[in-house]
C-alpha cells in the first residue's frame, strides 16, 4: 500500500460542510497562508544591501557606477525570484489596506531617494548623497518589507490591527 | 457589492480551500497549495480540474532551474464567485446555529 508522508490531514472536511464549517475551513487555509510567508532574516538583509548597493553605486564615478549598479540589480532579481520559489506563493498584490499603505509609503520613499541620488550626482556632481541614500535604502528596504509581509501575514491570520 | 450565490462548484472540501488561498495571493504553485491543504497530487488536479472547466482558476507551467513548476491563480470570474460564495456562506452561517462536536 502506498504511504504519503505529507498528507496529514490538516482540515479534515471530507463532507459536505456546513456554512460555519466551511467558512472556518476558509479561515484556517489564510492562516497556514500567512504562516507559508513569513520572512527570512538572511534574505531580508540580502535583499536590504541589494537595494542599497543600486543606490550606492551612483557615488562611483561613471562608469564605474552603472557597472557597480548591475550585480546588485541582478540580486535583487535574484532574491525576489528566490523568496518566491521558497514559498511557492506571489503576494504582490496588496491584501489589505494597512499593506496597500505600508506599500505606497515604501515605493514613495525609495522613489525619493533616486531622485535625490539622480539629482546629487549627475547634476550637482556630489558623490556622498548617493551612498547616504543607499545606507538609507536598505534601512527602509529592511524593515518596510518587513512590515509589508507582517501586514499581510496579520491580515491572513485574521489577527487585530 | 457582490450579489450572495451558492456555487456547488466551489463548495466541495478542497475546492473552497484551493479558492480561499488563491484568492489571498496572485499565483501559488500547485505543491504549495497541495501542501497547505492536504491532499494527493491525483485529488489536487482532480479539483484544479473542475475549476478549470468552470473558468475559476488558470494554469501556468514553468521551467525553472530545470524543473517544471505549475502556477495556479484565480481568474476574474473565480474571484467574483468565490466572494459570491463566501457573502452566501456568512449569509446562511448568520441563519443557523453551528453544528454541535
Amino acid at each position: 500500500m502506498l504511504r504519503f508522508p505529507y498528507r496529514k490531514v490538516r482540515f479534515p472536511v471530507t463532507h459536505d460542510p456546513g456554512p460555519h464549517e466551511a467558512l472556518a475551513a476558509v479561515r484556517d487555509s489564510r492562516a497556514a497562508l500567512g504562516a507559508r510567508i513569513r520572512p527570512v532574516l538572511v534574505e531580508e538583509i540580502a535583499l536590504a544591501v541589494a537595494t542599497g548597493g543600486v543606490l550606492a553605486a551612483f557615488a562611483l564615478p561613471p562608469p564605474w557606477g552603472s557597472l557597480a549598479m548591475a550585480p546588485f540589480a541582478v540580486a535583487m532579481s535574484w532574491l525576489m525570484v528566490l523568496a518566491r520559489n521558497r514559498t511557492g506563493l506571489m503576494v504582490n498584490r496588496a491584501v489589505c489596506a494597512r499593506a496597500r499603505g505600508i506599500g505606497l509609503a515604501f515605493g514613495l520613499a525609495i522613489a525619493g531617494l533616486v531622485l535625490v541620488v539622480i539629482l546629487s550626482s549627475l547634476l550637482l556632481d556630489l558623490r556622498w548623497p548617493a551612498l547616504a541614500c543607499g545606507l538609507l535604502a536598505a534601512v527602509i528596504t529592511f524593515f518596510g518589507r518587513r512590515a509589508w509581509l507582517r501586514a499581510i501575514m496579520d491580515d491572513l491570520a485574521g489577527r487585530p490591527r | 457589492m457582490k450579489v450572495p450565490q451558492f456555487d456547488a462548484v466551489i463548495h466541495a472540501p478542497g475546492r473552497l480551500q484551493i479558492c480561499a488561498i488563491l484568492s489571498r495571493v496572485d499565483e501559488a504553485e500547485f505543491a504549495t497549495v497541495r501542501d497547505l491543504i492536504a491532499v494527493s497530487d491525483s485529488v489536487m488536479s482532480k479539483h484544479l480540474r473542475q475549476l478549470e472547466e468552470a473558468g475559476y482558476v488558470a494554469l501556468r507551467k514553468a521551467a525553472e532551474a530545470g524543473r517544471q513548476r505549475t502556477w495556479i491563480r484565480l481568474t476574474p470570474s473565480g474571484y467574483e464567485a468565490f466572494a459570491a460564495h463566501v457573502q452566501e456562506l456568512t449569509r446562511l452561517a448568520a441563519l443557523t446555529p453551528p453544528r454541535a462536536g
